[in-house]
């Protein structure tokens, strides 16, 4: 039996070596959790079984046009390096028909590090702030729709005949705060809350070593666990954790001890949601810079400089939800096209408001934003709005655990800014991206 | 990494034990580390506390269990917080240079873990 419980181990994908493997530890946990069910405790012991909360959608943490497609098709007609920056992930096809490419120092040290390097957490750390900077290199982009025969009628927006004809710079700086969880170890906002943890830590030692340490205790989980048996189910384990518990009913103080320990456990992991509910509803603030160069056929150059902010309100009930506002405050100048006219400049203020709903939809979590983006111009061409504004709400459904579909709903009061929605029906917009379902991995 | 052992480890007085530590993908919290005799009640030898600074000074930590030489029933109970969602702590036990046990604990509910070893 033993020869063949070894065998199914050494099997790779086998059920036991790749789902459970039974060992003192776990019988251990298993047997103080059903010691501390036969008291008062069961309530607890459930608290604690709550899952993990994943990591939360980031906002604003890479410059806005690193934010492309997903094609990765190559083409003849590129130049070298930007065949390079495709071959290493750090160049995308944009919906634009441009590609970017990241000019992100941190991408750049990711794709040229060995393997595995920055799974190191003092690596990872090590570069804290090189992170701070982002940035992209867009190219070959399509233009914007321009009344080029005076008819009073914007042509369609041209396709950019070189890759050179149109050239964007984003560069942003995040100059305040951070949500990477695994910088928070050199964070000292969050010193305290580590501090905390260390004590609960310690209490949940004592308690643990009165326990597991005990002789009855040992030597309970010992007859069920030889020291060198072979590994033993989950149904085999859970059983064996039952006859430990039962074996011990007259220990009140183990009983007692057990108790205890599940309620450090889940006052412990309560903490820990709070620390990272902390981290992800930090606020962070960043500068970019964004200058666009392209021939006259495409559109006027511009050059801008935006302030960029996150602000996250976790919510208290839930580790999975929570809302988070992000703004952009902007200004920007204009090349003008039309000789006499004086440059456009303009100021922006974009708010978002993303509202993370609750884990319990089939395949994940689902989210809605709500989102108004305003333009204010000065010097602008006779036949051109002072003005414009466009009202967003976007439900983005998941449809599979990695495949989610965002529902897109726009209102503007100047239709060429709705050119990228599937349908217009006066000045709302809507469209359905199904760009995720057909994306495939690389090779 | 693979499971290796059951976590229940014997030993001759002569044989040595380390305790190595190391952890990816994110930063360890906090990690207590509390040698105990076994006994009625039992008793702490050795208890020391670790945090991120301390793995990136030294990937893996090792911990000699020199205190474990006398015959006897020993626990090593580890209560490692580790932030989610990716922090993965890899838990080896070596005897005489040969890993013998060997578990990857990644980030989740807090909870102990606990390993036996018997001089005898």
């Amino acid at each position: 039996m033993k020869a063949i419980s070894a065998l199914i181990m050494l099997l790779p994908g086998s059920a036991f070596a790749a789902d459970y493997l039974c060992g003192n530890s776990e019988l251990s946990q298993l047997a103080a959790r059903e010691l501390a069910k036969s008291t008062i405790a069961q309530v607890i012991e459930a608290d604690t079984e709550a899952a993990a909360p994943a990591a939360p959608k980031t906002n604003q943490s890479t410059a806005p046009a690193a934010a492309g497609g997903t094609s990765a098709v190559d083409s003849p007609e590129r130049p070298r390096w930007v065949s390079l920056a495709i071959e290493q992930g750090l160049a995308k096809e944009n919906d634009l028909g441009g590609v970017t490419i990241s000019i992100s120092p941190f991408d750049w040290l990711l794709a040229s590090a060995p393997d595995g390097h920055f799974d190191d957490n003092g690596n990872f750390v090590a570069t804290r702030d090189l992170r701070r900077l982002t940035g992209s290199l867009t190219v070959g982009n399509r233009g914007v729709a321009l009344d080029s025969d005076g008819d009073g009628v914007a042509e369609d927006p041209a396709d950019a005949k070189s890759l050179d004809d149109s050239l964007l710079l984003d560069i942003q700086y995040r100059f305040y705060g951070s949500r990477e969880r695994r910088d928070i170890v050199v964070d000292r906002r969050y010193l305290e809350r580590q501090q905390d943890l260390a004590l609960a830590a310690n209490r949940l030692a004592d308690q643990a070593a009165g326990l597991v340490g005990d002789d009855e205790f040992d030597t309970a989980i010992g007859i069920q666990l030889e020291t060198d048996a072979p590994p033993i189910t989950e149904p085999e384990c859970k059983a064996a954790a039952k006859v430990v518990a039962t074996s011990l009913q007259h220990r009140v103080d183990l009983k007692n001890r057990a108790v205890g320990l599940q309620a450090l456990r889940a006052s412990t992991s309560s903490s820990v949601d709070e620390l990272v509910k902390k981290v992800d509803g930090s606020l962070v603030m960043s500068v970019g810079i964004s200058m666009l160069d392209r021939k006259e056929y495409l559109g006027p150059d511009r050059v801008g400089v935006t302030l960029r902010g996150v602000k996250g309100f976790p919510d208290t009930s839930d580790p999975t939800a929570g809302e988070s506002l992000v703004f952009n405050l902007g200004y920007f100048s204009q090349e003008a096209l039309a000789e006499g006219s004086k440059r456009m400049r303009g100021a922006l203020l974009g708010v978002e408001f993303v509202d993370e709903l609750n884990a319990s939809m089939r395949f994940g979590q689902g989210r809605w934003a709500v989102s108004l983006v305003a333009e204010k111009n000065w010097e602008a061409p006779a036949n051109a709005k002072k003005s414009q504004a466009l009202l967003g709400l976007r439900y983005e459904v998941p449809v599979s655990d990695s495949i989610t579909v965002p529902f897109s709903l726009k209102w503007s009061n100047r239709n060429e800014l709705l050119q990228d929605e599937s349908e217009v029906v006066g000045h709302v917009g809507f469209s359905i991206n199904f760009d995720s379902l057909l994306a495939r991995d690389g090779p | 990494m693979p499971a290796i052992g059951t976590g229940r480890i014997k030993a001759k007085p002569a044989d040595t034990l380390e305790l190595r530590l190391s952890r990816t993908l994110g930063p360890v919290l906090t990690l207590v580390y509390d040698l105990v005799r076994v006994g009625t009640p039992a008793v702490s030898i050795d208890r020391v506390q670790w945090n991120d600074d301390d793995f990136v000074r030294s990937t893996p930590i090792v911990e000699v269990l020199d205190k474990t030489g006398a015959a006897g029933r020993y626990k090593i109970n580890l209560i490692p917080v580790l932030m989610p969602p990716n922090t993965d702590l890899r838990i080896e036990v070596w005897k005489n240079g040969t890993v013998v046990y060997g578990r990857n604990l990644l980030a989740g509910p807090v909870d102990f873990h606990s390993i036996s070893i018997t001089r005898t």
